[in-house]
């Protein structure tokens, strides 16, 4: 082995070691969690099939399909997107173009931001307390769709507002040079700038309802509801809580019913963010400024 | 001109909003806006006034000493001592915080000043596929491996060898304990960590690292020495951040450790955490006096301990972006 003469040697291979260590360690916590993933779709996968797909749970869930918990999450994620996406356009757009730099602002901003932190359960009660009981619309599409809206609103917010300030004011300046008005200039100017960004935020925040159960436990989750939903105060099965009561409270459930459920809710769920991840990265190349 | 037929009226009147001024129609979208944007800040103070209203009647009645620190919980005959959820949450929270740190900080740091930039280009979207991931996956997967893991090998290993250790000792043969609540926790608050982390690492600014080249120092003392001082309150904030998810998680928790209600002594005893009281007692809680505003009680508090990590990491989050 060769000598270390000098402190500059000495501190080289103290930076070697030191590095490849981290590499290291860095490997192996990210290979086991990417491995956990592949595992459950490896054993998931063999019971994915048209039948598991299209068909109704039967003998207690323990054979059969998920079609209603598959369709209840589909309309949950659309009432979602109808309630949180115009409210969260717009909060961000006043956040980003209109809002003065007060105090004021800045508590707001604050609050939409905590709105984030505050744990799903929590919102569940919430969800359950003000729009089920105190507004009776009872354990439905409706009240659940509000409760998710709740907690998707600062993923939306925080990203629409991210995407507007990111639009160069020089395009602004232009715009009301030629006459436009504050609100001219971000409806035919800012706004198609941003839409990509924008758009990944939605799709990040609806990803984050798609998957949560917590807040649909009290509000619209069904455990086990043998037909499809027929209107928005329907109470209907959804894919997260679906998972969770095969996983739970069903005893002598067959693994890999429970694998492919969760093979189903990762596929909705992951292939939203690549969509989103997609968007993103295609508006970043194609863009000009 | 006074419209004189009821067709005229309706015409007149759907013509207005053609006639909208620039200037109207401006003014109109702002105040729109706004009115939005304080909507949706006003939703946290709402949700902590209603859970307080509803946790009202039984504030008034018990001391919150006695509601903290109280060991029996037993609605029925009026008792509710949070103590033993208190301790759960904790148990839990802090075993999954001491596996997770250590190494989400060696990632952040490696992504952030020793990569290459096509591994950072592909990790950092997979760590944002995995922030995605819903927590009751992560939970079906503690339920189907990690219990498993912990029944079979990893208990009696430790029964074996280091029982001795108080920490380690229990009679739980179950597997849903304590210590699968902190892994499944732990590997659900990686990418929280390793994201912002990474970032603030980043975020250092070039000039401090190039004046530590300049000076001769190696790039492992320049990240030693000064890029990582210079992070470490914004690391500490991602920290905060990670305890705050994993304080206020429910789903996967709650279907791994067991939910026993008794205060854990050891790693391998079951625990049961506040959110998993919350979500388990939803449906009864109606019938008996005082167990809703309990459990409402119980959520208030939860929603505190976040909020104050929360406010406190984002307001240090901030800070750092205004310096730098």
């Amino acid at each position: 082995m060769k000598r270390i003469r000098t402190v500059s040697e000495r501190n080289k291979l103290i930076q070697g070691i030191g590095f490849s260590g981290l590499s290291l360690a860095a490997l192996i916590t990210v290979i086991p969690i990417i491995m956990m993933v592949v595992y459950i779709f490896w054993q998931g996968s063999p019971a994915i099939s048209w039948e598991f797909l299209s068909g109704f749970p039967r003998e207690g869930m323990r054979a059969g399909g998920v079609l209603p918990a598959i369709v209840g999450t589909f309309w949950l994620t659309l009432g979602t997107a109808v309630i949180a996406v115009p409210l969260g356009i717009g909060a961000a757009i006043y956040l980003s173009e209109y809002a003065p730099d007060t105090r004021w602002t800045r508590v707001i901003r604050i609050a939409i931001i905590n709105l984030a932190g505050i744990p799903s359960v929590v919102y569940g009660l919430f969800g359950l307390g003000l729009f089920v009981l105190f507004l009776q619309f009872g354990t439905s599409i409706l009240a659940g769709s509000l409760t998710l809206a709740i907690m998707t609103l600062p993923v939306i917010i925080s990203t629409a507002e991210e995407a507007l300030r990111a639009v160069p004011n020089s395009f602004r300046v232009v715009s009301v040079s030629l006459g436009g008005s504050k609100w001219q200039t971000i409806r035919r100017v800012v706004l198609p700038q941003a839409i990509p960004g924008i758009l990944t935020g939605v799709i990040l925040g609806l990803e984050r309802a798609a998957g949560e159960t917590a807040p649909i436990l009290f509000t619209v989750a069904a455990f086990f509801l043998p037909r499809l939903p027929s209107s928005i105060f329907d109470a209907t099965m959804a894919l997260p809580y679906h998972l969770f009561v095969i996983s739970t409270q069903v005893p002598g459930m067959p693994v890999q019913i429970q694998y492919g459920t969760a093979v189903v809710l990762l596929t909705f769920v992951l292939s939203m963010n690549i969509i989103a991840t997609i968007i993103r990265s295609r508006a970043r190349a194609r863009r000009q400024w | 001109m006074a419209p004189s037929t009821p067709t005229e009226f309706i015409e007149k009147w759907l013509a207005i909003p053609k006639r909208l001024s620039r200037q109207t129609l401006d003014r109109l979208a702002k105040k729109w806006m706004g009115f939005q944007t304080v909507a949706v800040g006003m939703l946290v103070p709402l949700i902590a006034l209603a859970l307080l209203l509803r946790a009202q009647p039984i504030l008034t009645v018990r001391p919150l000493g006695e509601l903290l620190f109280g060991t029996t919980w037993h609605p029925i005959k009026q008792a509710f001592g949070f103590y033993p959820f208190i301790m759960g949450t904790l148990w839990v929270t802090i075993t999954s915080m001491i596996i997770a740190v250590p190494p989400s900080l060696m990632v952040a740091i490696y992504l952030a000043e020793y990569a290459p930039q096509r591994v950072r280009a592909l990790i950092k979207p997979l760590i944002d596929l995995l922030a995605g991931i819903p927590s009751v996956v992560y939970g079906v997967w503690g339920v189907l491996t990690v219990v498993p893991l912990i029944r079979n090998y990893v208990a009696p290993t430790i029964d074996r060898w280091l029982s001795f250790v108080p920490l380690f000792q229990s009679d739980n043969p179950t597997g849903y304990s304590v210590l699968a609540g902190g892994v499944v926790l732990a590997v659900m608050v990686f990418p929280i960590i390793i994201a912002v982390a990474e970032e603030v690492i980043h975020a250092v600014p070039r000039d401090l690292r190039e004046a530590s080249l300049a000076m001769g120092a190696t790039r492992w003392q320049t990240m030693k020495y000064v890029t990582l001082r210079k992070a470490v309150a914004g690391v500490i904030a991602a920290i905060g951040l990670g305890f705050s998810r994993a304080f206020g998680e429910t789903m996967a928790v709650m279907m791994v450790v067991g939910n026993v209600p008794k205060v854990p002594s050891s790693i391998l005893d079951s625990a049961y955490p506040l959110t998993a009281l919350i979500a388990n007692n939803y449906g009864e809680m109606m019938s008996v006096p005082l167990y809703d505003a309990a459990l409402l009680g119980a959520a208030l508090f939860l929603m505190v301990v976040v909020l104050i990590f929360n406010i406190a990491s984002r307001l240090t989050l901030v800070r750092l972006v205004q310096h730098s």
